[in-house]
């Protein structure tokens, strides 16, 4: 335990090194940040849109807004940086009437032996993000940190800036209103 | 279910916690948003308690084996379920994008201090030495023959 939160700590120092390097003047240590944050904010803002076309743009205006304002960072960088993304992700939500659906760019290799296990799994990913996209923002965003991030409660409260209970009845609420979206097909 | 978002783009919201998130709690209940209430749905969760198994077994604090007591069909939905997010897990940012931020990120690094002093040294100035003499003579010379004609 005293050892995750010292390497916490070293992680909180090793941000701020980079950011003072970043506002020293040192334009191309900024790369350490995106490497270090982009992949779990990536599937934060894929997982809340269903397109990885604007869960780039997100990532990307996301980043370039949080270089502009670097100097601002107070506490946790990787905290700071995940609400500029999940307030783009909600502004996205908030503009757009219909949420575009695709994971067609996955390159993962498969898991499944045979043809009718991978036309399954297809059919489960677009049954579950149409299921997803019914889900009220705040609902959809929960259930992705929990499910899909695979944060804890306490992780998703400090980001997030609510109480645990809260956090566990969105997460509830979501999974009740997903299992009405898809027992009738799955179980 | 519906919520409260507002715009962020403005400088001195960057990286807020949103609206339905930690200065909600100091509402009264009746007053925050519908997903802040700490209360079950309606007839749902409190009433089923197979609902309650899934969700403490989804939440590690139940065996498969208790959960699939209260619902054998609902677990496996949620094994098929979760098979699908931890495909997701594993996603990671397109190789180009870290490229494409740098790239539109502004050439000159953002030092806090670029409005220095303007320098008066011949090499901010771009000319070199030798034209810098040229230039001299040629105005000293201009200068005598001027001196002469008067």
């Amino acid at each position: 335990m005293t050892e995750h939160l010292d390497a916490q700590l070293l992680e909180v120092d090793s941000d701020q090194d980079v950011i003072s390097r970043v506002t020293s003047g040192d334009r191309d240590a900024f790369a350490m940040l995106i490497g270090r944050y982009s992949d779990p904010l990536y599937r934060h803002a894929l997982g809340m849109t269903g397109s990885p076309d604007v869960a780039e743009d997100i990532l990307q205006t996301s980043f370039i807004k949080a270089y502009h304002h670097l100097g601002e960072v107070r506490g946790r960088f990787d905290a700071w940086l995940f609400r500029i993304v999940a307030n783009g992700c909600k502004d996205w939500l908030k503009n757009i009437r219909r949420t575009h659906l695709s994971y067609d760019e996955d390159d993962q290799a498969s898991g499944f032996a045979t043809p009718e296990e991978e036309l399954d799994r297809t059919e489960l990913r677009q049954d579950l993000d149409e299921a997803l996209a019914q889900l009220a923002p705040s609902l959809r965003e929960a259930f992705i940190m929990k499910h899909v991030e695979g944060r804890s409660y306490e992780e998703m409260a400090d980001l997030l800036g609510t109480t645990v209970g809260a956090l566990k009845m969105r997460v509830h609420r979501a999974r009740e209103a997903l299992q009405a979206l898809l027992e009738e097909r799955y179980a | 279910m519906l919520d409260n978002h507002e715009k962020h783009d403005d400088p001195r919201e960057i990286g807020r916690i949103a609206p339905n998130g930690g200065a909600a709690n100091d509402r009264p209940i009746a007053a925050r948003p519908p997903t802040d209430r700490e209360v079950p749905l309606p007839g749902m969760a409190a009433a089923d308690p197979s609902m309650v198994a899934i969700h403490q077994w989804l939440d590690g604090d139940l065996s498969e084996a208790e959960a699939r007591r209260f619902d054998a069909k609902q677990v496996d939905m949620w094994i098929q379920v979760a098979g699908e997010t931890d495909r997701r897990r594993r996603m990671v940012t397109p190789s180009h994008l870290t490229a494409n931020i740098m790239n539109a990120l502004p050439e000159k690094a953002m030092a806090t201090n670029t409005a220095a002093a303007p320098s008066t040294s011949v090499a901010s100035v771009g000319m070199p030495m030798t034209t810098m003499l040229l230039v001299g003579a040629a105005m000293l010379a201009l200068g005598i023959i001027i001196g002469k004609m008067i």
